[in-house]
């Protein structure tokens, strides 16, 4: 691009790609609107939501949220109307039903099964030493005295 | 004359790397020691050559060879000499030529390093590492070949990606997340060795850790590093958005910090020996996976200008690399015996069990929101998507966790508790902790307001719940509370010497502090987590924004500050042209700051590129950032239009690298070794080990 034909972008045709926009609603309405464009793709983004896009795609986007909300439609009828024309796809927190709970119940299930196996081990290691009638100490593993550190030293050099 | 020399080059490397790994491996399984000198000499050659090949590709990018192929992709003469070198790895073949180098110099450190180590501990690591090399070279002598030669070379050539040309951080985000990437081949094989051995005493112990850390320090500052650069260059006021290839950086991350912490309890208790290793080896294959991600284009994200089509050669890799660990971990891991077992779960052991399984599953959730559209498209041939809001909800609950068993983790002894001295020791930093959350609400709340920048419409619980606004009030106290027991737990050794033997503070402290490097270095690196952790959470929910169109002279109002549109600038660079929206930024005492031209919001025009790139202004202060970015502007009228935010603490994120670094260096810092410090640090049972 020659500097000219920058200068005339800038004084003359009005370069704006991007579209101006509605101007925000009032307070509380407006932070609906953000709130619901946090939750909404930009379709011609990467991964970025329409309220985050600065592209002009985004930003008329972003206007219908505003013209929905000023219409009062609930965030469910919001979400419909953009399903209706982009897919679930324009969803960025994807909905909870069928195969998409894997996706939600799949870390809680772990973090479950994780901890219960924990609680178990611990559980089963107290129960055994308390029959035993003394503190848990591995069977095989040496008595963790002050003479054993050259013994020690030399497994660890005969090791090598 | 430049392509011939760097491609042959190539070549030798991969028969280098082909050799180390084959007589490594053969002769390290069959037990025959006395050829671990001819595995370091092609290690050695391997380095070499891998490094001179980037050397001759610096050369011909900075002669503007171009016949070289890669040099016709990405470089021109109008670029500036920093970013011509830069381009190296600017586009796929580079930075895979890049990666190549990189490996060598790792490969060499460590061998140099153990140089005089015994073979049967050295040749099978090395045998793997430089079977991962062996690919790596094969990928650039082939599939992803930057040497390729151009029969009629231009007289100039596109230059790099203007994205990368932007800002001076991508100088050093890249290869420091290279250098984080690449280094975990080095715990792998360290790993792999151990398990084909069939043994884990401290022989592989020692190198495994200190190897983990290293890459795991150069991953921390590049991530780090990476959202710095996104928050001062793509303009959109965020700094992570859980893009697919930020979430390939943060996987290995997360694994191998879980790493970090099990290997304790390991040397300790001699237990968690197979988890240990699992977790080195995942963190190698999550690496792959990433690079797979980043280089494949399964994904389009902002990371997708190194497309290409090198992505069923590396899928192929990651099958092999999997199917390798888990025959090696079911086939060798039951010769890795616990020698013992948790008897509680509180108790320092329980505490670094539970944190690995936050972190784990941490993993698992990012790994799966990831790479969930590619299974339900496959599935149900429906597209979808997974981003920031399901990330961010699954994320905060878990972060919180982790940031709790931070506090928790080290007021715990190893072994069983007493829940008296456990309440004792609770107390204070618990106290402080729940303190801190009342400023945090009364500011909210409107009826205090020293920090400023605040909100003070406040919606009721539920939208405050959404709006992230207690969960960052409930971070601060928890951070407040880790903060307290770090800091104590630093410097409780250091008052006991004071009492004990007189010592002034710095003495006792700096004594203290170098008997124990790597419990110290922890705590260190802990402080700087905890800033980071609470910098997100400050910047995320009491964040101010303010949209609007503004005339010359018009002024908009953001949080406690003011923005004044002065006119429009124009400029040209080399390599750019520019269009600036000269403002002033009014502070909260009426002090202003004009910004003007190159330092005002601007849109940069390229000529690789049609739409321009916009610059935001970050003016930068302690406690809080002022961020403006220019959406729209029209010449005619002589309007633009701003998007402006105030981001309380924002910039803690990466100030807090310093703290990383530090900790790190400490950790990694060698112990001398004193017969008093021997027999002080090694409790007698940690030195006996391995089940041989």
């Amino acid at each position: 691009m020659t500097f000219a034909l920058l200068v005339s972008l800038l004084l003359g045709q009005g370069y704006a790609p991007q579209r101006q926009g509605l101007d925000p609603l009032e307070a509380e309405k407006e932070a609906r609107v953000m709130r619901l464009g946090k939750q909404l793709r930009c379709a011609v983004c990467q991964g970025v939501s329409i309220a985050d896009s600065p592209a002009s795609m985004a930003r008329a986007q972003l206007d219908k949220v505003r013209e929905l909300v000023a219409e009062n439609k609930s965030d469910e009828e919001i979400y419909a109307y953009f399903i209706e024309r982009y897919g679930e796809w324009v969803l960025l927190q994807p909905t909870t039903g069928g195969l998409n709970s894997v996706l939600w119940l799949g870390p809680v299930a772990l973090l479950g099964v994780g901890l219960i196996i924990i609680v178990m081990q611990s559980k089963r290691r107290a129960a055994a030493s308390a029959a035993a009638g003394a503190p848990a100490t591995t069977p095989a593993g040496p008595a963790p005295t002050s003479d054993d550190a050259l013994l020690a030293q030399v497994r660890a050099d005969l090791e090598q | 004359m430049n392509s011939t020399l760097g491609y042959g080059l190539v070549l030798l490397g991969l028969g280098f790397a082909a050799f180390a790994a084959v007589v490594g491996l053969v002769t390290g399984m069959t037990r025959r020691e006395n050829a671990l000198p001819w595995v370091q000499r092609a290690v050695y050659g391997f380095a070499g050559s891998m490094i001179l090949s980037n050397l001759v590709m610096v050369k011909a990018l900075l002669e503007h060879d171009f016949s070289v192929k890669y040099v016709s992709q990405v470089g021109s003469k109008a670029t500036p000499t920093i970013f011509t070198i830069v381009s190296l790895w600017s586009a796929l073949e580079g930075s895979i030529l890049f990666w190549g180098a990189i490996m060598g110099a790792y490969l060499l450190a460590f061998t140099l390093t153990y140089r005089r180590e015994h073979g049967r501990y050295m040749q099978l690591s090395l045998g793997v590492m430089a079977a991962v090399a062996t690919f790596f070279a094969f990928l650039i002598a082939g599939p992803a070949n930057p040497w390729g030669v151009v029969p009629n070379p231009l007289s100039d050539g596109p230059g790099p990606n203007p994205l990368l040309q932007n800002h001076v951080l991508m100088i050093i985000h890249p290869p420091m997340l290279y250098l984080g990437y690449v280094g975990m081949t080095v715990p792998f094989g360290i790993a792999a060795g151990a398990l084909l051995r069939g043994e884990l005493g401290d022989a592989w112990l020692v190198p495994l850790r200190k190897w983990t850390l290293v890459p795991w320090l150069f991953l921390s500052v590049g991530i780090i590093l990476g959202s710095w650069w996104a928050y001062a260059v793509l303009g959109w006021g965020g700094y992570w958005a859980w893009d697919p290839v930020e979430n390939a950086s943060f996987m290995p991350w997360l694994t191998a910090t879980a790493f970090m912490h099990s290997t304790m309890v390991l040397e300790r208790k001699k237990s968690l020996k197979l988890w240990t290793i699992a977790l080195a080896l995942g963190s190698f294959v999550l690496t792959i996976i990433g690079t797979f991600m980043t280089r494949s284009g399964v994904f389009n994200s902002v990371h997708s200008f190194t497309q290409s089509d090198i992505g069923p050669t590396f899928l192929v890799f990651i099958a092999v690399v999997l199917v390798f660990c888990v025959l090696l971990l079911t086939v060798r891991g039951h010769l890795l015996v616990a020698e013992s077992h948790l008897e509680t779960v509180v108790s320092r052991e329980g505490s670094i069990l539970v944190n690995n399984l936050v972190f784990v599953a941490l993993t698992f959730t990012v790994l799966l929101g990831t790479l969930f559209p590619l299974v339900t498209e496959a599935l149900q041939n429906k597209k979808i998507s997974v981003g920031e809001p399901y990330f961010n909800t699954m994320a905060l609950p878990l972060g919180l966790l982790m940031l709790f068993l931070m506090g928790v983790g080290p007021m715990l002894p190893w072994g069983k508790a007493d829940p008296k001295v456990l309440k004792q020791q609770f107390l204070i930093p618990g106290g402080l902790g729940v303190l801190t959350l009342l400023p945090v609400v009364l500011w909210r709340y409107g009826a205090w307001e020293p920090l400023g920048g605040g909100e003070k419409t406040f919606g009721g619980f539920a939208s405050a719940m959404r709006s992230g606004d207690v969960m960052a009030a409930i971070t601060f106290g928890v951070g407040t509370f880790v903060t307290v027991v770090t800091l104590r737990e630093m410097f409780l050794p250091a008052q006991q010497r004071m009492a004990e033997s007189k010592e002034s503070l710095f003495t006792a402290f700096v004594a203290s502090a170098s008997r124990a490097r790597r419990r110290f270095g922890g705590y260190v690196v802990h402080l700087g987590i905890v800033a980071i952790i609470l910098a997100v959470a400050a910047s995320s929910a009491y964040k101010v924004a303010a949209e609007r169109t503004l005339k010359a002279g018009e002024a908009m109002k953001v949080g406690d500050y003011s923005v004044r549109f002065d006119g429009l600038a124009n400029g040209k660079e080399p390599h750019r042209e520019w269009v600036a929206a000269n403002i002033t930024v009014i502070g909260p005492g009426g002090e202003e700051r004009r910004h003007i031209g190159a330092d005002a919001p601007r849109m940069n025009y390229y000529e690789r590129s049609n739409d321009p790139i916009g610059s935001p202004l970050v003016q930068e202060m302690v406690w809080r950032d002022v961020y403006v970015s220019l959406r729209t502007y029209d010449g005619k009228a002589q309007t633009a239009t701003f998007n402006a935010w105030v981001f309380p603490l924002v910039g803690w994120i990466w100030y807090a690298i310093p703290l990383l670094v530090l900790g790190t260096l400490i950790a990694l810092w060698p112990q001398r070794k004193t017969a008093a410090a021997v027999k002080a640090e090694a409790p007698a049972p940690n030195a006996a080990t391995g089940t041989t």
